[in-house]
């Protein structure tokens, strides 16, 4: 099975490059935290009851722990699977783990603060833990989340300073007073013991300084991973700016090659346009003989097809005409129509009652055929028409569209395959076997209408073709009008039909009408 | 099966049934465009033995640089001798009634079935 990838431009390449770094930054950083704040807990509870046998007060922790274990413990699940490739990463879920970690942290860092089993501690170690959440908030949620949050724990900290009183200081005792006052305590001194459960009521009970090594040392961990994580992602964005400055020089290379291009596409149009239109035959050269009243009209597509037409009157007062299709557009379309008129003139000019039609459409073939296959190195080819008008007959050659004829005695219209009168013209070398003539009558008042695809498949909005039914009806409705009236009328109707839809395709008509004289 | 989408249309190739179908409705911008239809038709072309199918029953559109493509690929398999082709046609559709008996006219031994 083969399928078409879209291809990145350079652009969106240089941006994925840029990206690329970014993109996991905030869901590592989240994981690395999530993962810290398990293991400092497993590990605080586990030293709790190793040491004292039984959980640790207040009863906040019992309550918050086992939520912050869960809520961290679905984030770790969840974020380690998508940065391992495992699953893809669902919107809702990064929202609900980033906010979830981060608001019960928050929460955390409040409560340990005010609702702390020493006072003195919660501001000297315990706060550190609301500083080192500003750049994790900032990181992970946002700018606006880092402020809100800056300004949240300022207010804490002022309470915090208020509810221990501006009067109160640290005092530190050396290694021998501490080790006096345990002394004292374990013989029982009253004036220890009492100093001891004051304390305690004031909810100053003496620490040992390795507890607040511990409790740094995972605020720093916390921190170093967060800013390990951020600066990797800077350094890397930094080491692929100058690749991302290449790619978006070629961008800017293949931009002005494409508007160079561009204009010598648009330069391309206007000669081939230039071509088609000069070569049509002027309105002095249709009706030179009172029998015949001849119009055409040719409107090119936007970007140039290869219709064209040709009236050629003859001494004898027959005419011979020719309108024909250039497959695809643009100059060499334009240059392959410059050639069949030049090589249809050449052989069909003026005087041209011994050469047949059959005859003709067989030297222009090959003359195509060797000057596009040989000369151009091309495959464009062409349906090609050729009719002779007399004065009570038309005989026409090669496969083209179908032949309209009104029938004014019938009063209906004929259609007239082309199909058996002949194949593309310039794709093979000899079409020979395959050309044929065909002979019908052109009495007083009938009228002959020739076209190319373009106005049977003229699309409308919604893709419907123009189709040669309307074409008849039209042809069959405006029968008494002028020839030139009748072209005019079908177009008007192509117009109204195709709406605001561009046209794809070159639209040609001509209408050739027998007066009666 | 190998498949190639070329704009609204999409051709079909049947290794075990030597076809090529087409479907949708087939107008490239120009010939360059329709080099990846002949690359796509050349290659099919290469793996099948005897004769190829080409189904055409489902192509609604085809425009000019279309039939010349599928005309290339005709003259080109008359010129190596293989493999030989049936085309399946649809004579309600517009362009195939005009444009399908051509096929023979390329190359007598096309088989058209409509």
């Amino acid at each position: 099975m083969q399928e078409d990838k879209p291809k990145m431009d350079v652009l969106q390449e240089a941006s994925q490059m840029l990206s690329e770094p970014s993109r996991n930054t905030k869901r590592r950083i989240l994981t690395a935290f999530n993962f810290v704040f398990i293991a400092a807990i497993v590990l605080h509870l586990t030293i709790q009851l190793i040491e004292f046998g039984r959980l640790p007060d207040p009863a906040r922790d019992l309550v918050l722990y086992p939520i912050i274990l869960i809520i961290n413990s679905i984030s770790v699940f969840y974020n380690a699977r998508v940065l391992l490739g495992r699953i893809k990463p669902v919107q809702w879920m990064n929202r609900f783990t980033a906010w979830s970690s981060i608001g019960i942290s928050l929460i955390l860092a409040l409560l340990i603060v005010h609702a702390n089993i020493n006072t003195a501690t919660s501001i000297l170690v315990d706060f550190g833990f609301s500083v080192i959440m500003i750049f994790i908030v900032g990181t992970v949620i946002g700018r606006n989340a880092a402020i809100g949050w800056f300004i949240i724990s300022s207010i804490s900290l002022f309470i915090a300073y208020q509810n221990i009183g501006k009067n109160f200081e640290y005092h530190l005792l050396t290694n021998q007073e501490v080790q006096e006052f345990k002394e004292s305590l374990s013989e029982g001194d009253p004036d220890a013991v009492k100093r001891l459960e004051e304390l305690n009521e004031h909810k100053l009970a003496p620490l040992p300084i390795g507890l607040f090594a511990s409790v740094w040392f995972i605020f720093m961990i916390t921190l170093f991973l967060a800013v390990y994580f951020e600066s990797n992602m800077i350094s890397r964005v930094l080491s692929v700016i100058p690749a991302v400055i290449n790619k978006i020089s070629i961008a800017s290379r293949e931009k002005n090659k494409l508007q160079n291009e561009n204009m010598r596409m648009g330069l391309e149009l206007d000669v081939a346009r230039k071509i088609q239109m000069t070569l049509l035959p002027k309105v002095e050269d249709y009706n030179q003989f009172n029998y015949l009243e001849i119009s055409a009209r040719m409107d090119p597509a936007t970007e140039v097809g290869g219709d064209f037409y040709e009236v050629l009157p003859q001494e004898d007062e027959s005419v011979i005409l020719a309108i024909g299709d250039v497959t695809d557009h643009g100059l060499q379309s334009g240059l392959v129509m410059l050639m069949v008129q030049s090589t249809i003139r050449t052989i069909l000019d003026t005087g041209s009652r011994d050469v047949t039609l059959t005859k003709a459409m067989n030297r222009i073939n090959t003359i195509m055929y060797r000057n596009i296959r040989n000369r151009m190195q091309d495959f464009r080819n062409l349906t090609m028409c050729l009719a002779r008008l007399n004065k009570n007959s038309i005989t026409v050659c090669g496969q083209h569209e179908n032949i309209l004829k009104y029938n004014s005695s019938k009063n209906e219209v004929e259609i007239i395959p082309t199909d058996d009168l002949g194949i593309y013209v310039g794709l093979i070398e000899d079409i020979e076997p395959h050309v044929g003539e065909l002979e019908f009558e052109f009495s007083e008042n009938d009228i002959l209408l020739l076209y190319t695809d373009g106005l049977t498949e003229a699309e409308n909005i919604e893709g419907e073709f123009f189709g040669e039914e309307r074409v008849v009806e039209l042809l069959h409705k405006h029968n008494s009008k002028k020839s030139h009236e009748i072209v005019e009328y079908i177009y008007n109707n192509i117009y109204q039909f195709t709406g605001d839809k561009n046209i794809l395709d070159d639209i040609s008509l001509m209408i050739v009408k027998r007066k009666s004289i | 099966m190998n498949t190639l989408n070329a704009g609204d249309s999409i051709i079909t190739y049947n290794q075990s049934e030597s076809s090529l179908t087409f479907e949708g409705s087939m107008r490239l911008a120009n010939m360059k465009e329709y080099d990846v239809v002949s690359q796509f038709l050349k290659t099919s072309s290469e793996s099948s033995t005897d004769t190829l199918i080409l189904d055409l029953q489902p192509l609604q559109f085809l425009n000019s640089s279309g039939i010349t493509t599928l005309s290339l690929f005709i003259l080109n398999c008359k010129k190596k001798g293989n493999p030989k082709i049936t085309v399946l046609g649809n004579e309600s559709i517009s362009w195939q009634q005009k444009s399908i008996a051509n096929f023979k006219k390329l190359w007598n031994e096309v088989e058209i079935k409509i």
